[in-house]
């Protein structure tokens, strides 16, 4: 992440920890895209994942004084989402996307990426590469959201995760080769 | 490096788990293996479209709804201390205390037998104000669009945004 | 011999006087106590068929289809809202523009219900509104007719109704007596001062509400606030679970008898007891909560109900209190706080302030 942008960001969070709530919505309207994706491919449903994205912003915003370091501010905000999707999937006894729900997912349209520079995917490829890390195991599904759809180095993955920053690039690795063979049309030479 | 051993790898390398001397010879393996080299870069392709895929968007407006739950963090220093930086609802309370200090004083006058007693502020005051407004609002007797319409104006977090 | 004669006859005439006297004041007590007792029964009569009327006219059956104004007290002053109002069987809507959004309240019988069109949202706020006990309300609050009254082109009965125990008006209504239907409603608060004021401005009694509008639309999404009512425990419950034992007041204005006790969590995370009392249409509240949010409290717990209150006041001397008590005044209520012992204790209720202080300090400090 730029300097200038992650400097801002802890500006924001230092304002919204003293009870700033105008700037605690502009870092509700930097992040909920990523945690609503992230919650999503955990739980695997609309409507509980809007309910999860609400309830992690709502839960930061209490705990957002407790918050020593202004910089760790998104990989806690990841951390609160996924220990609400767990205890979610653990209430609901679902551990795996339902293969009915992947339809839904294509269902959803595609949040356009600030930067309009950057070369994005047709509608059908996005959906096929959401579809191919629905497939992929729990473990593996986090550390791919975190780290290439909502962009955070390793070390904030691991942060947000609990886990050694080994663990993290030893499960992309492993998130990589299961995708490789999924999205193989894709991804293969002509 | 022979490819079998270089195969189960080149997922690591693509996604930079690999450290320097193994990265290194690796890499010259790839250089001189075509199957490894076409391997490493549809691995690396796959980041490509990971990172290029546009993010799901939530279906509606997730907003109002948190901003409707953004209750005030709790104050560092005594809420008797009055300052511009106190929120709103503790503005329009402090407001009523004055007001109400005003009539107290005509009250005490009237009624003497009355205790001295002390106006503060507290940060729950909204929630036990509202339970026991909404316990009244259960009769059927009480004026449900007038009584509906004040617990509306209670004190209570940000609205949410216009939209 | 003329002498003799003229005073006998003189001695007759003035004793005879004197019992047409007696008699008259007899017979004029007699009409005044037939007068008063004839007057104080059709008193009663007439309270009686205003109570009734009342009764119906809360209930909310008849249909209507009215614009209304609503103005309301709140801390900063005086606010005015154009709503409209339907009603029908018990249901009701009251729709209304608040900052730019337009805001519904729905009664649908069985809930209350914020209705958010724009975002298809229904915010559950509480049960439906009930007569739950019309005979408390009886014993608490007299009825009486006051006059007739024009309001929104039609006759209104115009009924005061009257706290007995304060004597002060809680709220004045004006019904449309053929149909039930409230015109206009004025809230009183505990000092008698005028709290808040529905005004029907204009009032179709014939046109019937379209029934989907008196009923959740089921596309709308759901939506319930943490705390809305708070559960309902006995205090034994509350004390196994919390680990502090509330303790409730042991005076009470007269008239109020108890309803039950709620938990409620408040997004800070303090838990509260609140004993909860009702004369039939205020409530007082005794919230109680340990000073730190919820850790161990001391005191025994409760030994079990302790049955209906509804003694008159009586002069008792306090425990020595912890801390004096504060007011916090949100302008919707008062609310009074004080340290009890090892519970914080606030008392919120549509009372005086001397009615709230006996209460708070009734509390045992142990």
């Amino acid at each position: 992440m730029p300097s200038a942008e992650s400097k801002n960001q802890s500006a924001l969070v230092r304002a919204a920890s003293g009870g700033d709530a105008r700037a605690f919505e502009e870092l509700f309207h930097m992040h909920h895209v990523g945690i609503f994706n992230f919650v999503l491919h955990m739980v695997g449903q609309v409507e509980p994942a809007q309910d999860l994205t609400q309830a992690t912003f709502i839960n930061a915003w209490r705990a957002l004084p407790r918050l020593k370091k202004s910089e760790a501010f998104v990989p806690w905000l990841f951390r609160i989402a996924r220990n609400l999707a767990r205890d979610y999937i653990a209430q609901r006894k679902e551990h795996e996307l339902a293969a009915g729900n992947i339809a839904n997912l294509a269902a959803l349209r595609s949040d356009p990426r600030d930067d309009p520079a950057q070369q994005t995917l047709t509608e059908e490829q996005s959906a096929a590469v959401h579809e191919a890390i629905a497939k992929l195991p729990a473990h593996h599904r986090e550390v791919v959201l975190l780290h290439h759809i909502e962009g955070l180095p390793v070390d904030e993955v691991a942060e947000a995760l609990g886990v050694p920053r080994g663990t993290v690039l030893s499960r992309l690795a492993r998130a990589r080769e299961a995708l490789r063979r999924s999205l193989a049309p894709l991804v293969e030479e002509e | 490096m022979r490819c079998e051993d270089a195969q189960p790898l080149l997922a690591h390398l693509a996604a930079g788990a690999l450290d320097e001397p193994l990265r290194a010879e690796l890499e010259r393996h790839i250089r001189q293996c075509g199957k490894c080299r076409r391997e490493y870069r549809a691995l690396l392709r796959v980041g490509e479209l990971l990172e290029r895929a546009t993010p799901l968007a939530p279906p509606r407006d997730l907003w109002p709804e948190v901003a409707a739950q953004l209750t005030p963090h709790r104050p560092r220093r005594a809420p008797l201390v009055p300052r511009l930086a106190l929120p709103r609802w503790a503005l329009a309370a402090a407001l009523a205390v004055l007001l109400a200090l005003g009539g107290f004083g005509l009250w005490v006058g009237h009624k003497a037998a009355a205790p001295p007693i002390a106006h503060a502020l507290d940060e729950d005051a909204p929630y036990f104000v509202r339970w026991n407004a909404e316990a009244h609002l259960a009769s059927a007797f009480s004026d449900h669009a007038a009584w509906s319409l004040v617990l509306e104006a209670v004190p209570e977090p940000p609205r949410e945004r216009q939209s | 011999m003329d002498n003799k004669t003229a005073n006998s006859a003189a001695r007759g005439a003035r004793s005879g006087r004197r019992t047409r006297a007696t008699c008259l004041l007899l017979a004029a007590l007699v009409a005044l106590a037939a007068v008063v007792g004839g007057v104080y029964g059709l008193r009663r009569a007439s309270e009686k068929r205003a109570l009734e009327l009342l009764l119906r006219a809360c209930a909310r059956q008849s249909p209507v289809i009215a614009e209304a104004v609503i103005r309301t007290k709140l801390a900063t002053g005086w606010a005015e809202r154009k709503a409209r109002i339907e009603q029908r069987a018990g249901r009701r809507r009251t729709e209304f523009v608040e900052a730019g959004q337009r805001v519904v309240l729905l009664d649908d019988g069985q809930r209350r219900w914020r209705l958010e069109e724009k975002r298809h949202l229904a915010t559950l706020l509480g049960p439906s509104q009930r007569l739950a006990d019309s005979a408390l309300f009886a014993k608490n609050y007299a009825v009486q007719t006051q006059g007739r009254e024009t309001v929104a082109g039609h006759e209104a009965l115009r009924l005061a109704v009257r706290c007995r125990r304060t004597g002060r008006i809680a709220f004045r209504v004006w019904v449309e007596p053929t149909r039930a239907v409230i015109l206009r409603y004025d809230t009183f608060d505990a000092e008698g001062e005028l709290a808040a004021q529905t005004v029907l401005v204009s009032a179709d009694l014939t046109a019937t509400p379209d029934e989907q509008r008196l009923s959740l639309p089921p596309d709308y999404r759901i939506v319930k606030p943490e705390q809305t009512t708070g559960t309902q425990m006995t205090p034994a419950r509350f004390s196994s679970q919390a680990d502090f034992s509330p303790r409730p007041p042991e005076e009470l204005p007269r008239g109020y008898v108890w309803q039950g006790l709620y938990a409620y969590r408040c997004p800070h995370g303090r838990l509260y007891a609140e004993f909860r009392y009702t004369d039939g249409l205020r409530v007082l509240s005794v919230f109680e909560r340990h000073p730190r949010g919820g850790g161990r409290g001391r005191g025994p717990a409760p030994t079990g109900e302790r049955g209906r209150w509804g003694r008159a006041w009586r002069d008792r001397p306090g425990p020595p209190s912890s801390s004096a008590p504060v007011l916090i005044d949100s302008g919707l209520t008062k609310s009074l706080r004080q340290r009890r012992g090892d519970l914080v204790v606030v008392v919120t209720g549509d009372l005086s302030l001397r009615e709230l202080v006996r209460v708070l300090l009734s509390v045992p400090e142990n």
